[in-house]
């Protein structure tokens, strides 16, 4: 009885405090609500493809890809190569994934055989190989960019000649996926008004009656999601999907069961890196503007973390998991500034603040994680133990 | 064994087939998706006089006045555009109509020199300024 | 002969022994000052040795490599900023304590003139309890979670840093030189120990040798005092029964070793070696530094140990001082060589490539069995 207390308890911890804090918070920061929804369908848009890219990876039971930071690098080569070129709109878009997948897939094949070689500590060599491949990353970006990879536009180097900038514009593809299908949704009287505004474009409208100002839905990139949600629920189905989801129950019983275990787990971390490097491309036509030398390494520890306050484990993770998650991460990214300065007059505590929840989320989910496997293989041994007394 | 070797053939065949189709979407996205920068030039150029007002529109777009010797920047995407340019006499009345399409093929910025647009039909296309 | 040293060695260090060769040997001919270097590299030594020191209790008692050591940096952290809070507190009870008790050499006079050495033992005092207090809840929450404790000691150290953030907001703070002048309150990011207990192990009983090369034998000595404390500890009946929970926890138990106790034992210390470390790299550098400061000081004292020889389940002394001597080596020698050689400051990629890829080595041994 109190086990099984403490399994739902254990089993819903992280959403649960979350929506604690944002109960809290919420009426401190004093945001209006279509300022939130507005906000949340932006960060949805944004995050949903690069926090989805961590599910297959722990179907096949290799715990969180903190080695995801690989393909978003992938992604930001391929833009800063589009930016150099001066490709725009949704073919500059499209060419950069081109130009990201094989680099993605090379370097996926790369962490998969590390992983392979790590067998029961995954994450924290993933976690690693982020900061090995950081560091080839920007040897690449900082001193062969330029001088053995030519760049030509003067906008993108460092004034020294080679090497790319800190902050690189992506005004040529700056929404582009967004607004692909620009779409509206404002209140009955809003909607006049901003007919008035705008005059009649080709502008996609929906009302809703009782919403006060209007809210640009991201419906283009809304389509990418939703299509690549039904990729996952159709990999599930799949032979290949079958067989992860066997390695990730036993490595050993698919092993004689005649499943290529090495190899369906460098597919799976291919996969992994190669939509991490998508995400990453969506994640920054929405920003508008590459951090050459840090998006990257926030894309994942913010996806991780998102995921984990969904309510995945690290173990067992699905497509609800992503959307509460980063509907709850990001709700408490919004109003925890507002929220602090409210409070203690200080927005550097809400800053602060919401850095520490990204961390101790992910160590609390990690540590209720590995006990609760522990406390099941301890009881595991008491029950073999006990039988063999009993006989 | 001879038909096992025409498989593997068959299969290298197909994904080399596959590889090339990515290539050439790679190109075919570099090639429609590039934006170019046109520098549109009303400036003395040999023999051709500048006009002493010229208004340039672009695909149809948003009309770019130019008074003599001025120079101005427009961008577009895809390498081929139409170009129309309406010089203006002393008298401040359109005196004349040009239309050209222009085709850039791979090329990325160039300069348009206006006086020689509106007399001739190649030549006009000059390398943009750094 | 020499494919036994390499597969001994691993070619990572093998590697970067060379490397650090090369630099050596190029440095005299780019114009690098060899003496300025082997100074740099000595003092850096002496600042890092003790945080790496800290790697030895838990990889000998299987708990894996520190990646939580910030953990113990903080409760350093903490020691440093109490002990300049509370400087002219601390000095007065002292010499409260000197008048009360009649000891003789506790004098006004004395206390005056050693009066930066007390301030740096006050932040050693105060920093020790606190590191064994975080150290024995470090330590039981890594019993609860064996297995992963890398990852999990990663990010409690993590969140323990950017809890302390918000904390350095907070705490009740006044002394003038570390608050912000404007609000009056919260630390700063970096605070100076100058005045206080600046380089005062760097400079006792320094040698001169010529301008450019001066040994830091106080901070030398310090390091060597801390080391064979560690060596005796793993030599006690306690210490060898560590060791045997790291290398075989099952054997441990059945010989009537209490496994989970030793190995939070292995935990409080190596927190506390943390804490210590941090203070002894703070009185070098100069300044104290808040905030995310202490964020990714783990990495480089895990890859020194591991560049010394060790692995994810061995390690000792001896990897503590070669592996910190490499690695604070190429630290030191790269953009000192490189600047003069390509113009260019790679150190900062080539010690991102160098640290990490000596873990990511390290982690994909095999286990023995």
């Amino acid at each position: 009885m109190i086990r099984k207390l403490f399994d739902i308890i254990a089993n819903n911890a992280v959403p649960a405090i979350f929506i604690l804090i944002s109960a809290f918070a919420i009426p401190l920061s004093g945001f209006s609500a279509s300022y939130l929804i507005q906000e949340l369908l932006t960060r949805i848009g944004r995050n949903s493809f690069l926090i989805l890219s961590l599910l297959i990876p722990i179907m096949a039971g290799m715990g969180l890809n903190f080695g995801m930071v690989l393909g978003a690098m992938a992604g930001q080569i391929g833009l800063l190569l589009i930016c150099d070129w001066g490709v725009v709109g949704i073919p500059g878009m499209v060419l950069a994934c081109l130009i990201g997948t094989p680099i993605a897939i090379v370097l996926g094949i790369f962490c998969g055989h590390v992983l392979n070689r790590a067998k029961g500590r995954e994450m924290v060599t993933s976690y690693i190989l982020g900061f090995f491949i950081n560091g080839v990353y920007q040897m690449v970006v900082l001193y062969l960019m330029g001088w053995v990879i030519p760049i030509t536009n003067p906008n993108l180097l460092l004034s020294r000649g080679y090497g790319v900038r800190n902050a690189v514009s992506l005004m040529g593809i700056r929404g582009v996926l967004d607004n692909l299908v620009p779409t509206i949704i404002t209140g009955t009287e809003g909607a006049n008004q901003f007919l008035n505004i705008n005059g009649a474009k080709s502008f996609l409208l929906l009302q809703i009656p009782c919403l006060e100002g209007s809210i640009r839905l991201p419906l283009g990139t809304f389509i990418v999601i939703a299509l690549f949600c039904g990729f996952i629920v159709w990999f599930r189905k799949t032979k290949l999907g079958q067989d992860m989801r066997a390695i990730g129950q036993s490595q050993s019983v698919s092993d004689s069961a005649g499943i290529p275990v090495n190899r369906t787990r460098i597919i799976a971390i291919v996969i992994s890196t190669v939509l991490a490097c998508y995400g990453q491309i969506i994640y920054l036509q929405n920003m508008g503007t590459l951090n050459t030398y840090n998006s990257h390494d926030q894309a994942g520890m913010f996806s991780i973390a998102a995921l984990l306050i969904g309510g995945a484990s690290v173990s067992k993770a699905n497509i609800m998991n992503v959307f509460v998650g980063v509907i709850l991460f990001h709700l408490m990214f919004i109003v925890a500034p507002m929220a602090g300065k409210n409070l203690i007059g200080e927005a550097q505590i809400g800053e602060y603040f919401r850095v520490f929840v990204s961390y101790g989320i992910i160590a609390l989910a990690l540590v209720l994680h590995a006990w609760k496997r522990n406390r099941e293989r301890e009881a595991a041994r008491r029950s073999l133990r006990g039988n063999k007394g009993g006989e | 064994m001879f038909v096992a070797f025409l498989k593997f053939l068959f299969r290298w065949f197909q994904r080399l087939v596959v590889l090339a189709a990515l290539i050439a979407l790679g190109i075919w996205l570099f090639y429609i998706g590039r934006e170019h920068q046109i520098f549109l030039d009303n400036k003395n150029f040999e023999n051709f006089k500048a006009f002493e007002q010229v208004n340039v529109s672009i695909n149809g777009g948003e009309e770019i006045e130019l008074m003599q010797r001025e120079r101005n920047l427009a961008k577009v995407v895809e390498p081929k555009f139409e170009v129309e340019a309406k010089i203006f006499n002393d008298d401040g009345e359109i005196s004349n109509v040009v239309k050209r399409t222009v085709n850039l093929c791979f090329s990325k910025d160039i300069m348009i020199n206006l006086p020689v647009f509106a007399v001739s039909d190649d030549g006009f296309i000059v390398p943009a300024p750094k | 002969m020499i494919s036994k040293f390499i597969k001994n060695a691993g070619w990572p260090r093998i590697i970067i022994a060379l490397f650090l060769l090369a630099l050596f040997v190029t440095a005299p001919f780019v114009g690098v000052n060899i003496y300025t270097s082997f100074n740099n590299t000595l003092v850096r030594f002496g600042m890092n040795g003790v945080m790496v020191l800290a790697m030895i209790p838990m990889v000998q008692a299987g708990c894996g490599l520190n990646f939580g050591l910030p953990l113990g940096i903080i409760a350093g952290l903490l020691g440093a900023t109490l002990s300049i809070e509370l400087n002219t507190e601390i000095l007065a009870r002292l010499a409260g304590l000197g008048t009360q008790y009649k000891i003789s050499w506790l004098t006004q006079e004395f206390i005056t003139t050693y009066r930066e050495p007390l301030g740096f033992a006050s932040a050693l005092i105060i920093a020790i309890p606190i590191a064994a207090i975080l150290g024995w809840f470090y330590g039981k929450l890594l019993n609860r979670v064996k297995g992963d404790e890398m990852m999990i000691a990663t990010y409690v150290g993590f969140s323990s840093v950017s809890f302390m953030c918000i904390a350095w907001l907070l705490l009740p703070y006044k002394h003038p030189t570390m608050v912000w002048g404007y609000a009056g309150r919260g630390l700063r990011t970096t605070i100076s120990v100058e005045g206080y207990w600046l380089r005062i192990l760097n400079d006792a009983l320094s040698l001169k040798i010529n301008e450019h090369l001066t040994i830091p034998t106080g901070m030398l000595i310090f390091f060597a005092v801390m080391a064979l404390i560690v060596w005796i500890f793993m030599r006690t009946k306690t210490g060898t029964a560590m060791t045997a929970v790291g290398s075989n926890p099952e054997f441990a138990r059945a010989s009537g070793v209490n496994v989970d106790k030793m190995r939070t034992i292995s935990v409080v210390m190596s927190t506390i070696l943390g804490a210590v470390g941090i203070i002894v790299y703070e009185q070098s550098f100069g300044f104290i530094q808040l905030y995310m400061g202490p964020f990714y000081m783990a990495l480089p004292a895990v890859a020194s140990i591991l560049l010394g020889g060790a692995s994810v389940n061995k390690a000792g002394i001896l990897n503590v001082i070669v592996g910190t001597f490499l690695f604070q080596g190429i630290l030191t020698m790269t953009p000192s060589v490189f600047n003069s050689v390509f113009q260019t400051d790679m150190s900062e990629v080539i010690r991102l490539i160098v640290s990490n890829g000596m873990i990511l080595y390290a982690l994909t041994r095999k286990v023995r069995a």
